[in-house]
């Protein structure tokens, strides 16, 4: 029996590689093949929020302005961007602005309908709607009325002051013809609309068919008319949700490129390790993009200990973050000295940095009050000791490092850090967003690369029980100089004085420290050798900003 | 045995309706909703705009009403909602991949009896031989093998080492079907697609079922009607298959009813090892997503297929064992 048994698994061996003789096909030049960790939840930008719906939706819609790889802005569907000095941005009497547009001419949506001012005014009213759910109408909202001038241009009146008036609405234009039906017939049917189907591309590509769980396979638009045609027929994005079969696919040649939704730093690392080494992957490149995610502990600053700043300063100098980010990657992401990152336009890099001084902390801590115990643990002059709790994501291996990494160094200052960590959804559920922790949490914001200190630190922005906790100044940074400066920002038109504003806050806030900066992390992507003009950038927007310039080298 | 059916089928609605109101809440228990991790990914989102969302989306609703909502759409209107993460009707994302999952899991299924069977019975025949440990062995290396970890193994193996003839990998590292393929489920453009995940899945089946076999078998072989078998001077064939195997099948009846659930209820691990896009994966994604109306459908389906896995054992012993009567 076990012959026969034997005999039948060689013989169906044999047939299974006779028949993989013709399996695969030789790469087509014509074709790129992404791979991603996440699948897009819909192509429907409005209602997405994931990096994997902009990734793949990069290449299917222009906007009025894009962002090139060094963060620079671009006019992709107007004429040129609008500033005070060309006169398309002009402030009004009673702080009230219009922001005057110019298309280009011969916009053409996917199936050859013209783009005109009319899709735009649409564009807004939906942003506008309250049924509609679309979630960011922060330029949006300050829009008091929409004139359209002509087929090609519109005027934006804004009811106030505000910084970034000249970057366009909250979101990129869909056409009126195909979505006033939609919209007419309920919110419902707009968040159902069939985005495979329906026309919403303006880009150089346009969706050929979207297998969920699977591939979205994109092509050339022919009707497209803005910045360049695409070089290459074919662009597919390949869902692997699993980080190592992602890097498998790549090793086997199965993927051209993984965009930064994709591997980890630890896998990068490793990827471009196996590549310097010959060993395999030779025919990719890894590239570290440092990106706007900021990995920080907030305190509490409620908490009677915490508000002390030097007792904030002398935590901070206690950590060698340096050698922390050595260890830890290698380098390739770098210790941040306030809550911006190098390329951000208002980026201070003259702030107070905190090299790492277990003198200077044990200094801050008794000109605090804070003296060695018997046990070796600070203690204050009520006879409290320093025993602090933080809370991070469970799982995150990096996050547990760095957290060993800081209770061993605060331990040779006399201090204990007691580590309590929880799922990320109750962090980012409960504690964090409710303030509902004692000492500090840690964790990361991804911001775009307009960010201002408002949200983050205004103290209008702590979230309390009566604004339903909705506010994301966590730490409950109150500091009426910083709010002074956040909300001179938003006003502030003048670009060169508004950056003074931003230089002028973060060395307040590195000064004053409502939060631990640790490092910002980077974007790892990897693109095969011969794959050309591909650009990260490190920031919101998407790696395939650019796709139509991709092109294979021979 | 009619009486006694209908009487099963009549408790499994408080039973479903009580399990539906658990999940429901465990869920609702969870903190933080889609529009609390949205919020996360933009710091800009003001006061407003979040109580805004939450109404459009009715997340600012209580327990009960939420509860009540869904039954009557489910119950009245047979409508399971819609997937606030895939903005899709749930029938749709069930129904998408439902197939993937009956696929694997059923290919792994005959792939694990296909082989388990065999060497269940080879290992009890010649108890104590070297085949026997050494099957003893690979089964307790199998059973302890992580699922993921074997997985990529397997891929690293036949997808990155071993190449076909044409310069690609032997077997692709995970998906479903070459992009664009229109080739049906049976062709081999699929088939390589199948191979890996069915493999790695049935590995932890065929090595629990192989040693399953192996004692009911023994257990079997040693009573006294197959002495009898054999004194009356019948082939070991015939003894073996008819005689032995026969009654050694009863208890697995059990087992196999038991993993009906899991032939629709998918394999989360493998499922996203082999990028497979299945129930398991789906389920588990939807529960972190906070997609109530898919993580209620799949788990409440997953729950349906147990209740109806453990009648459909019942019914099969009274079948094949004339012992036992329902009445």
């Amino acid at each position: 029996m076990t012959k026969r048994l034997a005999i039948t698994l060689t013989m169906v061996l044999v047939l299974a590689l006779a028949l993989v003789a013709n399996g695969f096909a030789a790469r087509n030049p014509r074709e790129i093949i992404i791979g991603m960790a996440q699948e897009p939840d819909t192509l429907n930008n409005m209602l997405s929020d994931m990096s994997a719906t902009s990734q793949a939706v990069g290449g299917l819609t222009d906007d009025l302005l894009e962002r090139d790889g060094n963060w620079k802005l671009f006019p992709q569907m107007a004429t040129q961007i609008p500033t005070i000095e060309n006169g398309l941005w002009k402030v009004l009497p009673g702080d009230k602005m219009q922001v005057t547009w110019q298309l280009k001419k011969g916009l053409r949506w996917r199936d050859g309908r013209e783009i005109t001012a009319e899709d735009f005014e649409f564009t807004w009213k939906v942003i506008m709607n309250d049924d509609l759910g679309v979630p960011s109408r922060e330029v949006s909202e300050m829009i008091e009325k929409f004139e359209i001038k002509d087929k090609y241009t519109f005027v934006l009146h804004f009811k106030q002051l505000y910084h970034l008036a000249n970057l366009g609405l909250d979101y990129n234009p869909i056409p009126k013809h195909i979505f006033e039906p939609i919209v007419k017939s309920g919110a419902k049917a707009f968040a159902e609309a069939d985005f495979t189907k329906v026309v919403f591309e303006n880009g150089p590509y346009m969706v050929k068919e979207w297998v969920r769980g699977s591939h979205l396979v994109t092509v050339a638009n022919p009707r497209y008319n803005g910045t360049e045609k695409a070089k290459v027929q074919t662009v597919i994005f390949r869902f692997i949700p699993n980080t190592n079969t992602l890097m498998a696919n790549l090793l086997a040649g199965a993927v051209d490129m993984l965009t930064p939704v994709g591997l980890t730093l630890d896998q990068g690392l490793a990827l471009d390790k196996m590549i310097r080494d010959q060993k395999r992957g030779t025919d990719y490149g890894v590239q570290f993009t440092t990106a706007l995610t900021w990995e920080h502990i907030d305190f509490n600053l409620d908490n009677p200990w915490l508000k002390d700043k030097r007792v904030r300063q002398a935590l901070v100098y206690a950590i060698d973050r340096q050698a922390m980010v050595d260890a830890l990657f290698e380098g390739k992401q770098f210790v941040s000295h306030s809550y911006l990152p190098p390329k951000h336009y208002g980026y201070n890099p003259n702030v107070k940095q905190y090299e790492y001084s277990p003198a200077k902390a044990a200094e801050l801590l008794a000109a605090a009050g804070w003296k060695k115990g018997a046990d070796g643990i600070m203690e204050n002059t009520k006879g409290e000791k320093m025993i602090l709790t933080i809370h991070t994501t469970a799982g995150n291996a990096v996050r547990e490092k760095v957290e060993m990494i800081i209770k061993d160094q605060w331990k040779k200052i006399g201090i204990e850090l007691k580590i309590e960590n929880v799922a990320s959804t109750v962090l980012f559920g409960e504690i964090s967003p409710k303030r509902a922790y004692e000492h500090m949490t840690m964790y990361a914001w991804t911001s775009p690369p307009t960010t201002n200190p408002y949200g983050l630190w205004d103290s209008s922005q702590i979230p309390t029980a009566e604004n339903a906790y909705a506010g994301q100044n966590r730490p409950g940074w109150r500091n009426a100089k910083s709010d002074e400066l956040s909300r001179a920002i938003l006003k502030e038109l003048d670009e060169k004085k508004r950056i003074a504003l931003f230089h002028e806050h973060q060395a307040l806030w590195s000064e004053e420290l409502p939060s631990i900066p640790l490092y910002f992390r980077v974007d790892v992507s990897a693109t095969h050798k011969n794959l050309q003009n591909v650009k990260p950038t490190g920031n919101t927007t998407p790696i395939t900003w650019n796709v139509q310039n991709w092109s294979w080298a021979n | 045995m009619q009486r006694y059916l209908i009487r099963r089928i009549l408790q499994m609605i408080p039973l479903l309706i009580g399990l539906s109101i658990l999940i429901f809440f465990i869920m609702y228990l969870m903190p933080g909703d889609p529009i609390d991790m949205l919020v996360m990914g933009n710091p800009n989102l003001k006061a407003e705009d979040v109580a805004r969302l939450k109404k459009v989306w009715g997340f600012d609703q209580p327990f009960l009403v939420r509860y009540w909502k869904w039954l009557k759409q489910a119950v009245w209107h047979r409508d399971l909602g819609f997937s606030y993460h895939w903005k899709i009707p749930v029938t749709q994302v069930v129904s998408e991949r439902l197939p993937n999952t009956l696929i694997l899991m059923s290919a792994s299924l005959v792939l694990s009896l296909l082989i388990a069977v065999p060497l269940g019975i080879y290992s009890a025949r010649r108890q104590y031989s070297f085949a026997d440990y050494f099957l003893t062995v690979l089964a307790f290396i199998g059973q302890a093998m992580p699922t993921f970890w074997f997985g990529l193994m397997m891929i690293l193996l036949f997808s990155i080492y071993l190449k076909s003839p044409s310069g690609g990998p032997l077997l692709p590292p995970g998906g479903m079907m070459d992009i664009g393929s229109t080739a049906s489920f049976f062709s081999w453009a699929r088939l390589k697609y199948l191979i890996m995940p069915a493999f790695v899945l049935g590995l932890h089946n065929i090595t629990s079922w192989m040693r399953f076999i192996r004692s009911t078998m023994l257990e079997v072989i040693n009573q006294d009607y197959i002495r009898t078998a054999r004194a009356k001077g019948l082939k070991e064939r015939t003894v073996i298959y008819k005689h032995a195997f026969r009654n050694a099948m009863i208890p697995m009846i059990t087992l196999l009813a038991m993993s009906i659930p899991n032939l629709v209820g998918g394999a989360t691990l493998t499922e996203t090892v082999f990028a497979w896009n299945g129930i398991g994966s789906m389920t588990y994604n939807s529960v972190m997503n906070k997609d109530y109306s898919v993580a209620m459908a799949s788990l409440m389906f997953s729950a349906i297929m147990v209740v109806i896995g453990n009648l459909l054992a019942d019914i099969l012993y009274a079948v094949v064992d004339p012992r036992v009567r329902y009445d």
